[in-house]
C-alpha cells in the first residue's frame, strides 16, 4: 500500500530535473543497502547455526558490545559537558576546539591507532602513568575502549552540541529569574530538552565503536573484537568463513538499534 | 522599593547611558522604545542576566547589582513565553516551587492557576496551548512565588489583538491586587497608556524622559518623545518673529506658535488637536490653514485624515460621524484650525 503510494508519487512528478535526482539518489541507496541485504540473505540456516555455536565468535561479539558501551559511557561523561560548552558559551579558540573535535573523523583510523599508541604505549608517558594503576592499553580491553572512544567521540559531542544549541537561551534565562541556579537550569531544563539528541548521539557513538577496526587493531589485535575476527577469518579461511560472522554482527546491530529507536520514539510520543 | 542608580553597560557597539529609575510598590513602569533602543538590555540588566559596567541596583537599600538572577527574586516574562516544553502546565507553574523545595506545591499552583483562570489546563502539555493561554501560564509561573519585581519583555507582542486586550486586563488586575512593581518593556504606546502609571522613553541607549504617561504625552521633552507618545505631526523648520508673533515656517507652511526664541526648531502637533471645517473659524488665538484631503485612513473607532498643505502633510484625527457629516473625501479642500497653545515647540539650536 505504502509502496504503491510512493510509486505514484515518484511517477507523478513532472520535471526532468527531479527525475534525474530520483535516479541518482536511488542508485546510491541501492549501493548502500544491497550489499548488506545480500550478505544477510546468503546466511543459510546451517552456516548460522555453526556461527552461533562458535564460542570464539560469541565471546568476540560480547567483547565488542561491552567495549563500545564503555567507550560510549566515557564519551557521555566528558562529551556532554563539552557539547554544552560548545553550544552555549563563547571562548577563545572555540573554532579550533570545534575543529579538533571533528579531527578523528577525518584522520585514517590506523593512523589514529598509531597516534594513541605513542601516548598510551608501554614506553610513553600516558602508558607509564596508567601502569601505576595496573592499567595497560596494549592488547587489552582498556586499549580497545580508548581506541573506540577516540574515533567515535565526535558523533556524540556533535549530537550533544546540536541538542543543547536547540534549547532556547531565553528559556534558560527565564528559568534563572525564576530561582534556578545554573546547575539546576542544566538538570531541570537544558538536559531534559537535549536528552533525545544526546541519546541518539550516544547510540551513534556506540554503533561507531562496535564497527571500529583500524584503531583497535593497532592497539589490541587480541582480545579480538568482531571486526578484527572477521578480518582474521577472511585472511585465514576466506570469504565463506568470514561472511557468516559479519552477517551475524550486522544483524545484531540492526536489532539493537531498532529496539533503541523504538523506545526513543515512544518516549517522544508520550511527550 | 527598587532603585537604579547610574546603571551603564557596553555591549559591542551598543552603549547604555547611565540610567536612574525608581520602582516603588504600586508602580507600573512602561519602558517605551524602538527596536534596538536598549530597552531589553536594561531589562536583562535588572534581571541579572547581563553584568553592568557601572552603577547600582538597590533593593530596599541592599545592593543587588552583582547578585545572580536566581537570588534577586525578579521574575521575568518574555514575548515568546519561554515555557518549558517538556513539562505540563502544572509543572511549569510549579517550577519555582520545586526549585526551592517547597512543600505546598499543589495548593500554591492551584491558587495562582485559579486566579489566572487556567485550572482546566493544568494537566495539559504546553505545546498545543494558544498564545493567550501560554502567556497566562507564564504569568502564573512568574507569580507563584510573589517576586519583588515583575519584568515583562514585550509580553503582548506575540498575541493577536483580542487576546492582547484580554491579557492587558489580566495584567491590570494583577497590578491592582498586588503591590509588586512592574517594569514592562514595549514599543506600543497605546499598550503603555492602558497599563502604565509611570513611563520612560528610551532611544539609542539613553532615557530621554520619564514621568507619568500624562506628563509625557502633554509635555514631551524632545521631538523623539513626542513621536513615541503618538504625536503625528512633527516638523523641522525655522521660527521667525513677525509682527510681534513667533511663526513656524517650513516652505509654504506657516503658523503661529507659543513664544520662543527665533531660530531653528521642531514643532509637534497632536492629530487630535486639529479641527477640520468647511468654512474658516475666526479666532485670534488660533491658527487656520487650508489643506486638501489626500487620504482617509480608518483607525477605528476614529479616522485619520491626511491633508496636504503646500506640499507638507498633516494628519488630523476625527470621528467617523465627522467624516460622514462633512462628506470628507480625497480632493476636498478644508480649513484646519488649531490653538496656538496646542503647538509644542522644541528649539534645536
Amino acid at each position: 500500500m505504502r509502496f504503491a503510494r510512493l510509486l505514484d508519487k515518484v511517477t507523478a512528478m513532472k520535471t526532468l530535473f527531479e527525475k534525474v535526482f530520483w535516479i541518482l539518489g536511488g542508485l546510491l541507496v541501492l549501493f548502500l543497502v544491497l550489499p548488506l541485504i545480500k550478505m544477510i540473505a546468503s546466511l543459510d540456516l546451517n552456516a548460522a547455526r555453526k556461527v552461533l555455536a562458535d564460542l570464539e565468535v560469541y565471546q568476540s561479539i560480547l567483547l565488542t558490545l561491552r567495549c563500545a558501551l564503555w567507550a560510549t559511557l566515557l564519551g557521555i561523561v566528558t562529551g556532554v559537558p563539552l557539547g554544552y560548552l560548545l553550544a552555549k558559551r563563547t571562548f577563545p579558540l572555540k573554532n579550533l576546539v570545534q575543529a579538533a573535535v571533528d579531527l578523528p573523523v577525518v584522520v585514517p583510523h590506523t593512523a589514529a591507532g598509531i597516534a594513541l599508541l605513542m601516548i598510551f604505549g608501554r614506553h610513553f608517558w600516558g602508558g607509564r602513568f596508567f601502569s601505576f594503576f595496573n592499567i595497560s592499553f596494549v592488547g587489552t580491553e582498556a586499549g580497545i575502549v580508548i581506541a573506540m572512544t577516540f574515533v567515535s567521540a565526535p558523533f556524540l559531542i556533535n549530537a550533544a552540541r546540536d541538542a543543547f544549541a536547540a534549547v532556547p537561551g531565553r528559556v534558560e534565562q527565564v528559568a534563572r529569574t525564576l530561582g534556578a541556579s545554573p546547575s539546576q537550569v542544566f538538570r531541570r531544563v537544558s538536559l531534559p530538552l537535549a536528552l533525545r539528541g544526546i541519546l541518539s548521539g550516544a547510540l551513534l557513538m556506540w554503533a561507531r565503536g562496535i564497527s571500529e577496526f583500524g584503531a583497535v587493531i593497532i592497539l589490541a589485535y587480541h582480545p579480538m573484537v568482531t571486526p578484527v575476527l572477521i578480518f582474521e577469518r577472511f585472511e585465514a579461511y576466506g570469504l565463506r568463513f568470514a561472511y557468516p560472522v559479519a552477517a551475524l554482527l550486522v544483524l545484531i546491530c540492526l536489532v539493537l538499534f531498532s529496539v533503541f529507536r523504538y523506545f526513543a520514539s515512544r518516549r517522544d510520543r508520550k511527550r | 522599593m527598587i532603585m537604579v542608580r547610574g546603571l551603564t553597560c557596553r555591549l559591542g557597539r551598543f552603549r547604555l547611558h547611565p540610567v536612574d529609575l525608581d520602582l516603588a510598590p504600586g508602580d507600573y513602569w512602561i519602558l517605551l522604545g524602538p527596536t534596538g533602543s536598549g530597552k531589553s538590555i536594561l531589562l536583562s540588566l535588572l534581571a541579572g542576566l547581563i553584568r553592568p559596567d557601572g552603577g547600582q541596583i538597590l533593593k530596599d537599600g541592599v545592593d543587588v547589582t552583582c547578585l545572580a538572577p536566581e537570588n534577586r527574586r525578579f521574575s521575568m516574562m518574555v514575548q515568546d513565553f519561554a515555557l518549558f516544553p517538556h513539562l505540563t502546565v502544572f509543572e511549569n507553574i510549579a517550577f519555582p516551587l520545586r526549585i526551592r523545595r517547597r512543600k505546598d506545591v499543589r495548593q500554591a499552583v492551584q491558587d495562582v492557576a485559579s486566579r489566572m483562570g487556567i485550572v482546566h489546563l493544568l494537566d495539559r502539555g504546553v505545546e498545543d496551548l494558544s498564545g493567550g493561554e501560554k502567556q497566562r501560564v507564564a504569568l502564573a509561573r512568574a507569580l507563584v512565588i510573589p517576586p519583588d519585581l515583575l519584568l515583562l519583555d514585550e509580553p503582548l507582542s506575540a498575541l493577536d489583538q483580542m487576546t492582547r486586550r484580554e491579557l492587558m486586563e489580566e495584567l491590570r488586575r494583577v497590578h491592582r491586587t498586588t503591590p509588586i512593581p512592574v517594569l514592562h518593556v514595549t514599543h506600543d504606546f497605546d499598550e503603555g497608556m492602558t497599563l502604565g502609571n509611570r513611563m520612560a522613553v528610551i532611544h539609542q541607549g539613553k532615557i530621554l524622559q520619564q514621568g507619568t504617561p500624562e506628563q509625557l504625552s502633554l509635555h514631551p521633552a524632545t521631538p523623539l518623545v513626542a513621536a513615541f507618545v503618538g504625536i503625528r505631526n512633527i516638523f523641522q523648520g525655522t521660527l521667525v518673529k513677525e509682527g510681534g508673533k513667533i511663526l513656524f515656517r517650513k516652505g509654504g507652511l506657516a503658523f503661529e506658535v507659543p513664544a520662543v526664541r527665533p531660530g531653528k526648531g521642531v514643532v509637534a502637533l497632536s492629530s487630535e488637536d486639529l479641527v477640520l471645517s468647511l468654512a474658516p473659524m475666526a479666532s485670534s488665538a488660533r491658527n487656520t490653514l487650508r489643506g486638501v484631503v489626500r487620504e482617509i485612513r480608518p483607525r477605528l473607532p476614529l479616522m485619520d485624515i491626511l491633508l496636504e498643505v503646500d506640499q507638507w502633510f498633516l494628519t488630523a484625527t476625527v470621528t467617523r460621524e465627522t467624516v460622514q457629516e462633512m462628506h470628507i473625501r480625497p480632493g476636498l479642500s478644508l480649513f484646519i484650525t488649531f490653538k496656538v497653545a496646542s503647538v509644542r515647540v522644541f528649539e534645536t539650536d
